[in-house]
């Protein structure tokens, strides 16, 4: 959905165009969040709390920049604020406080937010039992001769269906980093 | 992209990769005889894509649908709060305005509305939710409702003594005065007490008090002089004209307040049974062969899907959802 619509579309309380820009944002926050805070469970209950909030004062909200980046920003803002509290234990809490801008930028963050919408279409562009095995791989740590058991096929076939995904990874992600 | 490099190649490419644990150290270039050196661009780019394959996985492990429904439930709760807050606040306007013909419509979930009678208002509040709703009353005592209970109380509350009516259940925290007593009228009987807190639940048959601190008289409004004095740990009952005074021994009487459930070596049915009240559902045993299974333990504000789940586990059962309120609970 188009930034613009879906803005308009969540000021004017529509909880699905919400639940879309939820459902698309949601990980890749938390991600970002985690590398600041160091802390899964945090790193959640922040990411939550911005979008409630977005919810909460989406009449009176003023945007200028896009919604993406805004969204990005408070969570950048939030956890920083943890962090400066002292209310997370993290063992790189000085480094965070001393030098934020590099690491933790949020342009970065904001590329490998889209970075995972490629990902995630790419997976759902493969093929049925291309994505399973894939996944059964790579989420689930299963070696080769394991998959090839469990789904009664050959390696061979295993092989041929993980090429097939690293083509189909290798050639969507061409541009980025 | 680079010609040379086949779709076997991709493969023996994956084969490495993934093989290869996620330290960083992903080939030796030395111990790949297939690599020719017009090829070693092309697979350092496969290197780098699985990288960030490697990294979009650790993006991907936060739960989004679990989350949603966590945060959409918040939404609902507040925007539930806020229609009958609002709602409240329409009181006020009702007297200023009286001149017009006025049409209230009471739409939702909680309704409090004011009238008129000889320049003596009632205040009535109906709890139509499942969730207790406070009531705090001009001297500062609260009262707690309980799902469909109905207190109403008149601009005279707080002159001489402190008289409000209640049918349903409710518990009462009285802040003490004892100049003006604190009433209670409920059926055909009556609860007076200076400053304590007391549960009283009562349908059209019977009136029940449960005495929490302090102490209580509780008599039959047509003759004062029959009472009995409840302290706390005591249980008075009125049913068909006969007031009695017993002890307490349901240590849940509060549950459908606070949520706090304690269960000592009891039936399953009976826990069964508190739990449905606590809760406002309707879970029914499908198997006879399970009522005496015997309980212990205590559940402190949990949510009923978390009690269902400890009690299925610990004896092997199964939790059906029937309708949105209505569950069977069967031997698996």
């Amino acid at each position: 959905m188009n930034e613009q619509i879906s803005l308009s579309a969540i000021k004017n309380g529509n909880i699905n165009a919400f639940e879309e820009l939820f459902r698309s944002l949601y990980p890749p926050l938390c991600g970002y969040a985690l590398k600041i805070l160091n802390d899964s469970d945090l790193a959640e209950e922040i990411v939550q709390e911005v979008f409630y909030q977005l919810w909460k004062k989406k009449e009176d909200l003023l945007i200028t920049s896009s919604l993406n980046s805004y969204l990005y920003k408070a969570v950048y803002n939030r956890s920083l604020h943890l962090v400066e509290h002292k209310q997370v234990e993290n063992k790189y809490a000085n480094h965070v406080l001393n030098d934020n801008s590099e690491i933790y930028s949020i342009q970065d963050a904001m590329q490998a937010g889209e970075i995972y919408q490629i990902y995630k279409k790419t997976l759902s562009q493969l093929p049925h039992r291309c994505r399973k095995i894939f996944q059964m791989n790579r989420d689930f740590g299963l070696k080769y001769n394991e998959i090839a058991i469990k789904l009664s096929i050959s390696v061979k076939t295993v092989e041929a269906d993980m090429g097939k995904a690293l083509k189909a990874f290798r050639h969507s992600l061409a541009e980025y980093k | 992209m680079n010609a040379m490099f086949t779709d076997t190649d991709y493969q023996k490419a994956a084969k490495i990769l993934a093989n290869t644990n996620n330290d960083g150290n992903f080939y030796n270039p030395e111990s790949q005889d297939f690599i020719e050196i017009s090829q070693i661009a092309e697979f350092e780019a496969c290197v780098e894509t699985w990288k960030t394959i490697n990294k979009m996985q650790e993006i991907q492990k936060f739960d989004t649908d679990t989350a949603w429904n966590k945060l959409h439930q918040r939404i609902s709760d507040e925007e539930l709060n806020q229609f009958n807050y609002r709602e409240k606040k329409v009181i006020p306007m009702r007297w200023i305005v009286g001149i017009a013909a006025t049409v209230v419509l009471l739409v939702g979930f909680t309704s409090l509305w004011v009238y008129q009678r000889s320049s003596n208002q009632t205040f009535q509040v109906v709890n139509n939710k499942v969730e207790p709703q406070k009531v705090e009353l001009p001297d500062g005592s609260n009262v707690f409702l309980n799902k469909d209970a109905q207190l109403s109380y008149t601009q005279s509350y707080n002159q001489n003594q402190r008289n409000v009516k209640l049918s349903g259940e409710a518990f009462f925290e009285v802040v003490p005065n004892s100049q003006k007593p604190f009433i209670v009228e409920c059926n055909q009987t009556s609860v007076k007490v200076l400053g304590t807190s007391f549960n009283i639940s009562s349908s059209a048959k019977y009136t029940e008090v449960i005495v929490a601190s302090g102490r209580v008289e509780f008599y039959e409004n047509s003759s004062i002089s029959t009472n009995v004095i409840l302290l706390p740990g005591d249980k008075g009952f009125f049913s068909n004209g006969n007031l009695s005074k017993i002890t307490n021994d349901n240590q849940n009487y509060l549950s459908w307040k606070d949520h706090k459930l304690v269960f000592k070596a009891m039936p399953l049915q009976q826990v069964i049974s508190d739990i449905n009240q606590t809760y406002h559902c309707q879970i029914e045993i499908g198997d006879t062969s399970i009522n005496n299974l015997l309980i212990t333990t205590t559940f402190n504000d949990i949510p009923l899907s978390g009690i269902m789940e400890s009690i299925t586990l610990a004896f092997n059962l199964k939790f059906v959802k029937q309708t949105e309120t209505s569950y069977i609970l069967l031997n698996k």
